[in-house]
Parts: C-alpha cells; sequence; structure tokens
C-alpha cells in the first residue's frame, strides 16, 4: 500500500470517529440548552397560572390559539405527598386545536389552595428529537466530506511536495545495480531526516560497492595466481611424457593427471572471462551476425556430438538479427548456450534452434523442469554432475546477458527452452 | 640460440629452463625487473621470454628498454593476465608474440622457433619437417613440391603437430587445440578419428616421409620416417 493511501485511510477514519463524537456532543449540548429555555418559559408561565388562580384573577381559557396547553386537577394529599412539588418531563400530547398529537415539554407544579392540592400541569409543544437529530447528522455528514476533501487534498499535497527528497532517493535505490557505476545518492533537501537516510544509503551503497570490487578481485587475483603454478604443472608432465623410459602404465597416469589439470586450466580461465566481463573487459564492440554465429556453432556441435547421434535444427524467420555487441563475448554467448543443449540432450535426440525476430531459441529434449531460479548461478548442476562440465556455461551466457541487458529466460513446456531476447 | 627467461616465479622459471635446454637452447635466467635490465645491457640474446608482473617493475618497461637498446631480439611476453588489452600493449611496445600462462610447453618452443625463423627468413612463416611444407597462412600444405588439398580442421590438425614435432600430443589436448574451449573432456574423441584417418589418408598418398602415430593408445606424435 501507498504512504498516502495509508495517510488517506487514517485521516478518513480518525476523522470519523472525531466528527461522530463531535455530532454526539453538539447534539447533547443543543438539546440541553433548548431544554433549559422551555423549563425557564414553562416556569413562568405556571407561576403566572399559579397566581391568577390564587388570586381569583380569570385564568387565560385554555385554548387560546396558543399551542400552549394547560391542566388543573385537585389531587389527593397522598398523591401530593408521593410526587416531588414539581417535575418535568417529556412527552407527546395532543394538541386540541390543532387536532395532532405533538411532541411537548410537560411541568407538573403541586400547590395548595385551601387545604387541597392542586396539580397544575402546563405543556408546550417542544422539538422532535428525532427531527433534530436528523438534522443534526445531515449537516454533520456533509461537514465530514468537506472537511475530509479539504484534508485529504491539504495533505496529499504538502506529503508529495515534502516527500519529494524521498522519491528521489527510492528512484536510486531502485534503479541501482551493483557493479555498475551509479550516480551519487540524491541528497538535495534541507530535511534533517532525508539527508541521514540519502547519507545512510550512500554508505551502505559504498560500502557494498568496495565489497563487490573485492570480491570480483579476488576471484580475479585468484585465478591469476593459479595460472602460473598450473603452467608449471602441466609443463612438467609434457616434459615427462616426452621422455622415452616411460611404460605405457605410467604414460597413461601422467595423461589422466594432464588431464585433470587442463580442466583445472579451464575452469581457471573461464572464472577469470566471467570477472572480466563483470568488470565490463571488453568495450569494443561490433554489428555481430547472430545468425551465422549460430550456424557456426551448431556445425561444429553437431560433429563434435555425431557419435551421441544428437543433431540439430535451424529455423529463422528469413531475416536477419545483428546485434551491437563484443564479438567474443556473442560467440561465447552462442557457443555456450547451444553445448549446453548438446551436452544434456539424451542420446539420439534433436535440438531446435529458432531465431525469430530478436529472440533467439534453444530447445532440447528433458523430462524434468529444472530450477529456474539457480540454473543460471555458477556451478549449479541441476540432474547429476556431468563429468567434464564445468558448471560455469551457463552462468557465462547469463553474465554476459547481463552485461548487455538482454532478456534471458528459462521455459519448461515438456521441452526445456533458452531463450534470449536481444 | 640463446633465451632470457625473465620470470620471478621459481618453479616456472625451473621447469621452462629444463625443457628449452631439452631442446637445445642455451637458457639464462633473470627473476626480476634489475637483474633483466642488468643482463639485456651486457649480454645479446636471441630471444626474451618475458613476465609482465616482475618484483621491481612491469615487464612491458623491460620491452621499452629493449627497443631502446635497438638490438635484434624477438620478444614473446608470457604473462597470467589474457587480456587482449594487455596483449594489444605488448605488441605494439613490439613483442613478437603473445602466450597466455598456463601453456604447453610445445607450444612455447613451437612460438620461440617461429619468432626465430620469422625474424631470420623475413615473411616466411611456412613450417617445414621431411617433405613437407606447410604454411598457415595461405592454408596450404606442399608434400615434395605439390599441394595436397585438406579440410579446415584437418589442416587445424596438422599444423598443431608440425609446430610440436617429435611430442607427444595428449587426443583431449588436441581436440582443444583445434575445436577450441567447446570440446568436454568426457566426450567421445570420434570426431578426431574421423579426421585423423583422413589426414593420415592424404599423407600417405601424397607420399608425405613424415607421419602421425599413435602413441600409448592416447596421443600422437608427428615424426618423420
Amino acid at each position: 500500500m501507498k504512504f498516502i493511501y495509508r495517510i488517506i485511510l487514517w485521516l478518513s477514519a480518525l476523522m470519523l470517529v472525531f466528527m461522530t463524537l463531535w455530532g454526539i456532543f453538539f447534539f447533547r449540548a443543543l438539546e440541553a440548552e433548548i431544554i433549559d429555555e422551555t423549563d425557564d418559559m414553562l416556569e413562568s408561565y405556571s407561576a403566572d397560572i399559579i397566581m391568577k388562580w390564587l388570586s381569583g384573577v380569570d385564568i387565560p381559557s385554555i385554548d387560546n390559539g396558543s399551542n400552549n396547553t394547560y391542566y388543573i386537577h385537585k389531587v389527593s394529599p397522598d398523591y401530593a405527598a408521593s410526587v416531588p412539588q414539581i417535575r418535568y418531563e417529556n412527552a407527546m400530547i395532543f394538541i386540541a386545536h390543532k387536532k395532532e398529537t405533538e411532541a411537548a415539554r410537560i411541568r407538573h407544579h403541586i400547590f395548595m389552595d385551601d387545604d387541597s392540592f392542586y396539580e397544575l400541569t402546563v405543556a408546550v409543544p417542544s422539538f422532535e428529537r428525532q427531527d433534530l437529530i436528523n438534522a443534526i447528522l445531515k449537516w454533520m455528514v456533509f461537514l465530514y466530506f468537506i472537511l475530509l476533501v479539504a484534508c485529504i487534498g491539504i495533505t496529499v499535497a504538502v506529503v508529495e511536495y515534502n516527500f519529494r527528497p524521498l522519491k528521489a532517493l527510492l528512484g536510486w535505490i531502485n534503479s541501482y545495480v551493483p557493479g555498475k557505476k551509479s550516480a551519487p545518492v540524491p541528497c538535495d533537501t534541507g530535511i534533517v531526516e532525508f539527508r541521514t537516510l540519502a547519507k545512510a544509503t550512500q554508505e551502505a551503497a559504498d560500502r557494498f560497492e568496495r565489497q563487490y570490487e573485492l570480491q570480483n578481485q579476488f576471484i580475479g587475483n585468484a585465478s591469476h595466481e593459479l595460472q602460473t603454478p598450473l603452467a608449471v604443472c602441466t609443463g612438467r608432465i609434457e616434459m615427462m611424457l616426452d621422455s622415452d623410459t616411460l611404460t605405457q602404465r605410467q604414460a597413461e597416469e601422467l595423461a589422466g593427471i594432464n588431464r585433470t589439470l587442463q580442466r583445472m586450466v579451464r575452469l581457471n580461465r573461464t572464472l577469470l572471462l566471467m570477472t572480466k566481463i563483470d568488470n565490463g573487459q571488453f568495450m569494443d564492440v561490433s554489428d555481430v551476425d547472430i545468425v551465422a554465429s549460430v550456424k557456426d556453432s551448431a556445425g561444429m556441435f553437431n560433429e563434435i556430438y555425431a557419435h551421441k547421434g544428437v543433431r540439430s535444427s535451424l529455423s529463422t524467420d528469413g531475416g536477419v538479427l545483428n546485434v551491437k555487441m563484443n564479438e567474443q563475448l556473442s560467440s561465447i554467448l552462442v557457443s555456450n548456450l547451444i553445448k549446453n543443449a548438446f551436452v544434456h540432450s539424451p542420446a539420439g535426440s534433436e535440438i531446435d534452434i529458432s531465431i525469430l525476430g530478436r529472440t533467439l531459441r534453444v530447445a532440447n529434449d528433458g523430462d524434468r523442469p529444472l530450477d529456474k531460479d539457480r540454473i543460471f548461478d555458477r556451478f549449479y548442476q541441476g540432474s547429476g554432475k556431468k563429468e567434464g562440465s564445468t558448471g560455469l556455461g551457463l552462468a557465462l551466457v547469463k553474465s554476459i546477458c547481463d552485461r548487455y541487458s538482454f532478456r534471458l529466460e528459462y521455459v519448461y513446456d515438456g521441452r526445456h527452452n533458452f531463450i534470449v531476447g536481444f | 640460440m640463446k633465451i632470457l627467461i625473465v620470470e620471478d616465479e621459481a618453479g616456472l622459471q625451473d621447469m621452462m629452463a629444463g625443457a628449452l635446454r631439452k631442446e637445445g637452447f642455451v637458457v639464462e635466467n633473470a627473476a626480476d625487473y634489475d637483474s633483466a635490465v642488468d643482463k639485456l645491457d651486457i649480454y645479446v640474446y636471441d630471444c626474451v621470454l618475458l613476465d609482465i608482473m616482475l618484483p621491481g617493475g612491469s615487464g612491458l618497461d623491460i620491452l621499452s628498454h629493449i627497443k631502446k637498446l635497438n638490438r635484434k631480439v624477438n620478444v614473446i611476453i608470457i604473462s597470467a593476465k589474457d587480456s587482449i588489452d594487455d596483449k594489444v600493449r605488448g605488441l605494439e611496445l613490439g613483442a613478437d608474440d603473445y602466450l597466455a600462462k598456463p601453456f604447453h610447453i610445445a607450444e612455447l618452443v613451437a612460438r620461440i622457433r617461429s619468432v626465430a625463423r620469422r625474424s631470420q627468413a623475413d615473411g616466411d612463416f611456412a613450417f617445414r619437417l621431411g617433405n613437407a611444407v606447410l604454411e598457415p597462412d595461405t592454408h596450404r600444405l606442399m608434400i615434395a613440391g605439390k599441394d595436397v588439398p585438406l579440410l579446415k580442421k584437418e589442416f587445424d590438425i596438422l599444423r598443431y603437430f608440425m609446430q610440436r614435432p617429435g611430442h607427444l600430443v595428449d587426443k583431449t589436448v588436441l581436440a582443444e587445440a583445434v575445436w577450441g574451449d567447446h570440446i568436454d573432456q568426457a566426450d567421445n574423441f570420434q570426431f578426431i578419428y574421423a579426421q585423423m584417418k583422413n589426414l593420415r589418408r592424404k599423407l600417405v598418398e601424397a607420399g608425405a616421409d613424415i607421419e602421425i602415430k599413435a602413441v600409448y593408445g592416447f596421443g600422437y606424435k608427428l615424426i618423420e620416417k
């Protein structure tokens, strides 16, 4: 969820709670004020009637055109003693001249005249609670939305404006690729927190970069350092192999050692090559004809793997596929992909190579899908280790594709498909 | 032929010196920049095998020094850094050849012979053995003065052997040299046998007095009959 949506959600929820509480409070306050005023009026009205009653003056007629009504009943002393002298209540009363029932505020007043108890009931139509609640609710909802829109608008504007440095920083992090030279972390802000964040990011990136470089250097150096001892070993073995006093058995042993050494040499060379690719040491670029390169490689592997009965066929859409890249790398890319298919195909199967548009696809037989996430890792060998294979072929392909930002994909659809989008 | 090996790794120096002496060269050693420059100032060599990374300085500086001396010395750079940049820089500075470590001793010998031949007979790169002459530049093989047409792979195989006559060549090494890094050692070598059979037949038919002999069941050797 985006930060701004989170803010909007919280604002809406909290404002809803706040406005509800405010609505309740507002209603209560308004109600109390109205009741207070009505009671004052009822009090003076009843005082007026009682005074007139006691002094024997004519009291206003019950139906005097106003909505006010009053009754005077004689009550028993017991009743008078059992209720408070003055009582208020809300009730619905029937207004005779209007012939309808309305909400009213009623005041009961017990008074004494000539040793008899009388109860004066004065009623005045008051507000309808429900109407008031509805009205207040309606306006509260209206206010809520107005306030919400205003609040969200202002917040979004403020957040968007002030979070620009964060946006820039995130953009930088997204575009960051380890090992590739990137621009310094954007830190064009006066906000302390963002400056700190940018600084921490820069430091982390620098540290990471250094480590990446060191690791690359280490592999490179280790491989370099191995070259000389390897040269000594192979040289000495070759000299011994040339000697005339060797027995057949000894010669075979030596040749065996030599082959193992050659394997080390090849591993070492491939690691060096990868380091060089990752370090961007293959600078010169030319227009490479991928179709021709594929034909070359396929021809050679058809020859080498003829004994296995594996054949390859090439289909194109008749177009040319020229790619701007280093020629050496292009031939490594193509030959490793095709070789991989030849090496891992069951005997007697067919390899389909197709070049359509700017996509090269190599498909070969295989009964189980490979681990998509690890297939391009160094030294990862899926189904059992193949003797003599370095386990670096596809890693090399990936290194090259990464270098040129080519799309490299593995898809299993009953066969293994390796796809490069140039 | 007198050769100076400039190499700081004692083991490699020892091995190279031993192998080259066996080939009949006179060999001297220098293990660092200063002693190499000293020796080059005093003595005259036909060929210098030069390591790039040396204690006390860079092999490329020694190369510049040799060129300043203005003597006719062949220089072969031997470096663990198999980078095109280094190669180009070395060759620009006047090195005659560049060999990346690790290398095959036979190849080193072949390269020394090749640069020596190049400097002696201007432009004649041909390898000669018996009545066979192989010209790498024009991809031609002549036996007793007559052209023998070879397919590309057959030619590559023969060239590899002509560079190291009398040396045992393991078939896996041969396969790698001719077919490149694409060969796996676990592979079946049927494709070599087929090429080899044709090549041998062509040599015999042309009446060559050189022969590729199978040795120990895993290798070959080019010999004069």
